[in-house]
C-alpha cells in the first residue's frame, strides 16, 4: 500500500482538507451527526444511540403492574421515613433535581425461576447455611441462603446470593452530568458476567468446573468516548471469601494489559464517574472486606420490579423519574469498610426482601456527611434474565451525577469462560489497537 | 498559501476549539450502517517554548541556534481512525495521521535547516506529512486470533523502557521520548497470531507468534540542528546511514518472535524470544565506503526474556518486572576494526500503588508508580562506544510517577522524575484540564539535565539544552 501520500499531496491541498475537516467538526455546520443536549423536562431516552428493550422482551407481569397511587411534591410527606430522606427532597424540589414521581403498584410477589426456587427451598428447609464468627458464609451451594435473616451478615449474604441469572450481557449508556445540567461525558459500553458457582438455570449447574475455585468473571468494555474506546477491565473473583479479586485492565493507549491493585476497587473509576468499583448496584465488593450491622426493617417502596424502559429528563440528575415501585418491608443494614483508607466511612443499604436486590444506598464520606446516593432500578425480562434498567448515582454534595441506562440486555445465554479471554473481549468490545 | 496564512488558519482553528469547549454540545463519534463503520480521532496542537539556548553546531550558519524562549514546536496533528466490520468476525482498521509543524515560521531564534529535512536516518519529513500510520485486518478462527498489517505490538511490564517492548522502533525526532509511546512507536507490517486455548482460560494462557517478513525501520532521530537532534552527530553521518540502510521492503529483513503468557497462583508470567535487527546502527572502518570510510550495519540479535506481575495483598502493591538477555548484542568499537558482540542483560523492577491521602484529595487516590532499570554488558570491552547514545558497562535508571484527579476527573496533575545514576534525567510536571469528553488542555514542562560528550552522557545528555514548557490542546471526536 502506498504509505507516504505526502509526495502526492500539495501543501495547498493539505491545508484545504484540514480546514474542511475542522469546519465539519465546528458547531455551525449542519452536516455532521450530532445532538445538542440541553436541560429539558421531557422524560425519555436522550442518548445519541438508539434504545432497545431487553432482547428477550419485557416481563408483562412487572411491566403491566397496576398503579394504585402516585407520589409527587404534593404528597411526598406521606412516605417520609419510608425512603431515604434525599428522595423526599427529589420529590419536593423538581427545579433542583428534575421531575420525579413514584408510582406505587399493587403488591408484586417475586417468583424466581424454578432452579433457583428449588435451591432456595433446600436451604430454607435444611437450614444448612450458616454464618461463621468472622462473617464467612458456610455450606452454601446455590439459592438464597437464609429464610429469615437476623443479622447484617445474613442479610448481605442473601443480597449477595440473590437471583441474578447465570450470566448476563448488559450494553449500557452512561451519562455524566454536572451541576449546571451540562453533560460532561457520554459513555457507551457493555457489562458481561459469568458465574461459576450458584448456577441454577443453565448447564452446567450448580458449578462450572474449574481448577481455580472461581466464583465469577466480570468484564466491562467501552466503545465511547475516544479516551475509553477499547478499554477493558476484567476481574476474576474467587469462592475463597478472604481471597481478593485479581483484576486487570487492557489499556489501548498502552497496547497492553496492566495489573490493577485491588485497593483500586474503592478508588474512583475515572472519567468523572461518581462511584468506585465496589459501588456497582450498591455493593459489588467482597463481603468479608466490610463489617455488616442490621439497623432494622422499614416499610418502603422499591423499584426492584420496575418498568423496563430506560428514561430520564435530559440534563437533570435522576434516572427513571416516573417508574413503578413495590411496597415491601425492607431490611436496612449498615456497611462499614474494614480498610481505614476507604473513601467511605459507611454505607446504609436498603434491601428488598422479595428479590434481595439493593435499590437504595446512602454513602457517607470520612467526615460522616452524606456524600453519594445510589438509586437502582431493576427488573427481569420475559425469560427471567436479570435486567438492571436504570442506575442513578448522585454526588449530593457537588450536585453531580453518573447515571447508567441498560438497553438490549440478555441473560442466561450460555456464556462460556472462553468468552472472557483477552482476544475474545478485544473482538467484541471493540478494541482495535 | 503564504506561511502567515497557514498560521492564521491554525490559530483560528485553535480558537474555535476553545470556544467549542464552552458550549453544551456533546456528541458521539461517527457511526454508520448500524455501527459497522466507525470513525473517530483527534486534532491536536502542541506548542512548546524552549527554556535554554541550544547548541552551537559547526557548519550551521547561525551564531546562536535554537535560542532560549523561541517556539520550539508548533505541531498540529490530525489523526483519524476508521473501523469497518464487514462481518462480526472480521475487523478492518485504518489510522491515518497528518501533521504540520509551523515552528520555523514563528519568528526568529530557530535553526531553519531541519525544516526541509526528514527524520534520520530514514524517517518522515520534519515539517509536514500525511500517511497511513496503521492498517490491519483482524479475525478469529476458533482459538486463534489473527491480526495482519501495519501495527504496534507491546510486550513487557515496563513503562517507557525498552527491555521487552522492542518489537517496534521509536520515532524520537519530534519530541524525543517525552510523548506517549503509542504516538512514537513506528508501526511495522507484520503477521500477529495469538492462540488462546479455551481449556486454560482461567489461567489466561495465550501464545503469540509474530512474523515481520520484510519491514525494517531503525529508530529515528531529528536531523542535526533540530531542537531534538543529537548535536554531536553531524549531517554527513546521517546521510551515510541513510544510504547504507538495508533495502526496505525486503524479505532478508525478516524478524520473528514468540511469547507465552499465563497466570499461576496469582502471578502473571510470560517468556519471550525475539530475533531481530538492532534498532540503532553500529559501524566499522571501511575505506571502500564514501564520503565517510565507515560501514554502517544493523546486525541481527536474539533477545530472550520474561516478565511477571503480582498483586501483594498486605501492601496493596502491584509488583511488576521484566528481564531480557540480548545474545551477541552488537556494539561499535572505538578502534572501528570490528563489531563487538556482547551478551547484555537488562531488567526492570517496578511497583504500582494507588494511595489515599485524604487530606490532599478526599475523593481520589494518588497513583504512585516507580521503576528501577538496570542494564549490564557482560564481559565488557572498554572499546565499546556508540555514535548516538552512550553505552556504559552498567546503567541504572530510576523513575517515579505520581498523579491524581480533582473536580470529577476534570483536572489531573502529574509529576514524573527520571534519573540515571550518572546524573542525567528530567523532571516533568504537568497538569491537564478536561472540561468535557472532547477536549483536553495540558500545560507541562520538561526540565532536562545531563552531561555532554566525553562525560557520562546517558540518554538525556544529548538533549539537555532542550528544556521546555509546552501547551497541548487536543480535541477528540
Amino acid at each position: 500500500m502506498e504509505e507516504k501520500l505526502s509526495k502526492k499531496v500539495s501543501r495547498r491541498t493539505f491545508l484545504k482538507g484540514a480546514a474542511a475537516g475542522m469546519a465539519l467538526l465546528g458547531p455551525g455546520v449542519p452536516y455532521i451527526v450530532k445532538r445538542a443536549v440541553a436541560a429539558e423536562e421531557k422524560i425519555g431516552w436522550h442518548a445519541p444511540w438508539p434504545y432497545e428493550l431487553p432482547k428477550a422482551g419485557v416481563n408483562p407481569k412487572y411491566e403491566n403492574a397496576k398503579i394504585v397511587k402516585r407520589y409527587d411534591k404534593t404528597n411526598a410527606n406521606e412516605i417520609k421515613g419510608m425512603v431515604p430522606d434525599i428522595m423526599i427532597e427529589w420529590l419536593t424540589t423538581p427545579d433542583k433535581w428534575g421531575p420525579f414521581y413514584m408510582n406505587e403498584t399493587e403488591p408484586i410477589k417475586f417468583e424466581p425461576p424454578p432452579g433457583f426456587a428449588a435451591a432456595t427451598e433446600k436451604n430454607f428447609s435444611t437450614g444448612k447455611c450458616k454464618v461463621r464468627e468472622d462473617g464467612a458464609l458456610l455450606n452454601w451451594e446455590a439459592g438464597t441462603p437464609f429464610k429469615d435473616p437476623k443479622t447484617g451478615w445474613e442479610v448481605i449474604w442473601n443480597a449477595e446470593k440473590r437471583y441474578h441469572g447465570d450470566d448476563w450481557q448488559h450494553p449500557y449508556v452512561g451519562v455524566i452530568t454536572d451541576k449546571n445540567h451540562k453533560v460532561q461525558h457520554w459513555i457507551k459500553g457493555a457489562w458481561r458476567r459469568i458465574y461459576f458457582a450458584g448456577r441454577t438455570e443453565t448447564d452446567p449447574k450448580p458449578i462450572y468446573p474449574n481448577s481455580e475455585g472461581l466464583e465469577l468473571f466480570d468484564s466491562f468494555g467501552y466503545s465511547d468516548p475516544y479516551d475509553m474506546r477499547g478499554l477493558i477491565p476484567l476481574y476474576h473473583r474467587y469462592l475463597a471469601q478472604l481471597k481478593p479479586d485479581d483484576q486487570w485492565m487492557y489499556i489501548p493507549s498502552m497496547r497492553r494489559t496492566r495489573r490493577m491493585s485491588t485497593a483500586q476497587r474503592y478508588d474512583a473509576i475515572g472519567l468523572g464517574f461518581d462511584m468506585c468499583w465496589d459501588d456497582f448496584q450498591n455493593f459489588a465488593g467482597k463481603v468479608m472486606q466490610y463489617n455488616w450491622k442490621l439497623i432494622g426493617r422499614r416499610e418502603t417502596l422499591v423499584p426492584t420490579l420496575c418498568k423496563a424502559k430506560c428514561e430520564w429528563a435530559a440534563g437533570f440528575h435522576l434516572a427513571a423519574p416516573n417508574d413503578n415501585y413495590n411496597r415491601v418491608n425492607a431490611y436496612v443494614i449498615e456497611c462499614i469498610p474494614k480498610d481505614p483508607n476507604h473513601i467511605y466511612s459507611k454505607k446504609i443499604l436498603w434491601i428488598d426482601p422479595e428479590t434481595w436486590f439493593i435499590p437504595y444506598g446512602e454513602y457517607f464520606d470520612q467526615k460522616g456527611k452524606l456524600w453519594r446516593v445510589w438509586h437502582n432500578h431493576s427488573t427481569y425480562d420475559s425469560k427471567m434474565g436479570y435486567f438492571p434498567a436504570d442506575m442513578a448515582i448522585l454526588d449530593v454534595q457537588r450536585m453531580h451525577s453518573s447515571n447508567c441506562y441498560v438497553f438490549g440486555s440478555t441473560g442466561n445465554t450460555n456464556l462460556t469462560p472462553e468468552m472472557f479471554s483477552w482476544e475474545y473481549l478485544k473482538k467484541i468490545y471493540p478494541s482495535e489497537k | 498559501m503564504k506561511r502567515k496564512g497557514i498560521l492564521r488558519v491554525l490559530i483560528a482553528v485553535l480558537a474555535c476549539l476553545l470556544i467549542f469547549s464552552a458550549t453544551d454540545v456533546t456528541f458521539a463519534a461517527f457511526e454508520f450502517f448500524d455501527g459497522r463503520v466507525y470513525i473517530t480521532g483527534w486534532y491536536e496542537n502542541l506548542t512548546s517554548l524552549g527554556l535554554a539556548d541550544g547548541f552551537n553546531i559547526p557548519g550551521h550558519n547561525f551564531s546562536k541556534d535554537n535560542e532560549r524562549y523561541s517556539i520550539h514546536t508548533f505541531r498540529n496533528t490530525l489523526q483519524v481512525e476508521t473501523t469497518v466490520k464487514p462481518t462480526p468476525e472480521v475487523t478492518l482498521f485504518l489510522m491515518a495521521r497528518g501533521y504540520f509543524d509551523g515552528s520555523w515560521y514563528l519568528g526568529r531564534g530557530l535553526d531553519q535547516s531541519p525544516k526541509t529535512k526528514d527524520a534520520v536516518p530514514n524517517g518522515d519529513p520534519m515539517r509536514m506529512d500525511l500517511d497511513a500510520r496503521e492498517y490491519h485486518v483482524a479475525f478469529k478462527l476458533g482459538d486463534f486470533a489473527f491480526k495482519v498489517g501495519r501495527q504496534q505490538v507491546v510486550w513487557g511490564e515496563a513503562d517507557a523502557i525498552r527491555i521487552a517492548d522492542i518489537i517496534n522502533p521509536l520515532d524520537l525526532s519530534w519530541h524525543y521520548n517525552f510523548e506517549s509511546w503509542d504516538d512514537i512507536r513506528i508501526p511495522l507490517r507484520m503477521v500477529n497470531i495469538t492462540y488462546t486455548p479455551s481449556f486454560l482460560t482461567a489461567h489466561q494462557v495465550r501464545a503469540q507468534l509474530l512474523y515481520i517478513p520484510e519491514d525494517f525501520r531503525p529508530n529515528e532521530f531529528a536531523p542535526t540542528g533540530a531542537v531534538w537532534g543529537i548535536h554531536s552527530v553531524p549531517d554527513i553521518v546521517w546521510h551515510q546511514e541513510h544510504k547504507e540502510l538495508p533495502e526496505n521492503p525486503r524479505f532478508s529483513n525478516g524478524q520473528v518472535g514468540g511469547r507465552v503468557q499465563g497466570t499461576v497462583i496469582g502471578v502473571e508470567l510470560s517468556v519471550f524470544d525475539f530475533y531481530h535487527r538492532t534498532d540503532s546502527a553500529v559501524y566499522t572502518f571501511d575505506p571502500t565506503h564514501a564520503p565517510l570510510p565507515l560501514h554502517f550495519q544493523w546486525p541481527y540479535a536474539n533477545t530472550v526474556g520474561g516478565t511477571f506481575n503480582y498483586f501483594e495483598r498486605f501492601t496493596s502493591i502491584v509488583f511488576r518486572g521484566e528481564m531480557a538477555v540480548t545474545l551477541s548484542q552488537p556494539y561499535t568499537s572505538t578502534v572501528l576494526d570490528e563489531i563487538i558482540k556482547k551478551d547484555t542483560i537488562a531488567f526492570m523492577l517496578g511497583f504500582d500503588r494507588p494511595t489515599m491521602f485524604t487530606f490532599l484529595n478526599p475523593t481520589h487516590s494518588f497513583f504512585i508508580s516507580g521503576q528501577w532499570y538496570h542494564k549490564h554488558i557482560l564481559n565488557y570491552d572498554k572499546n565499546i562506544t556508540d555514535p548516538v547514545l552512550a553505552n556504559h558497562r552498567r546503567e541504572d535508571i530510576l523513575s517515579l510517577l505520581v498523579n491524581t484527579s480533582y473536580w470529577h476527573d476534570r483536572i489531573t496533575p502529574q509529576f514524573l522524575v527520571v534519573w540515571d545514576t550518572w546524573g542525567n534525567g528530567f523532571l516533568q510536571p504537568s497538569i491537564k484540564y478536561s472540561p468535557n469528553q472532547h477536549l483536553d488542555l495540558s500545560l507541562a514542562a520538561n526540565f532536562i539535565f545531563g552531561y555532554g560528550v566525553g562525560e557520562e552522557e546517558g540518554y538525556w545528555g544529548p538533549v539537555r539544552k532542550s528544556s521546555e514548557v509546552y501547551f497541548r490542546v487536543r480535541y477528540k471526536f
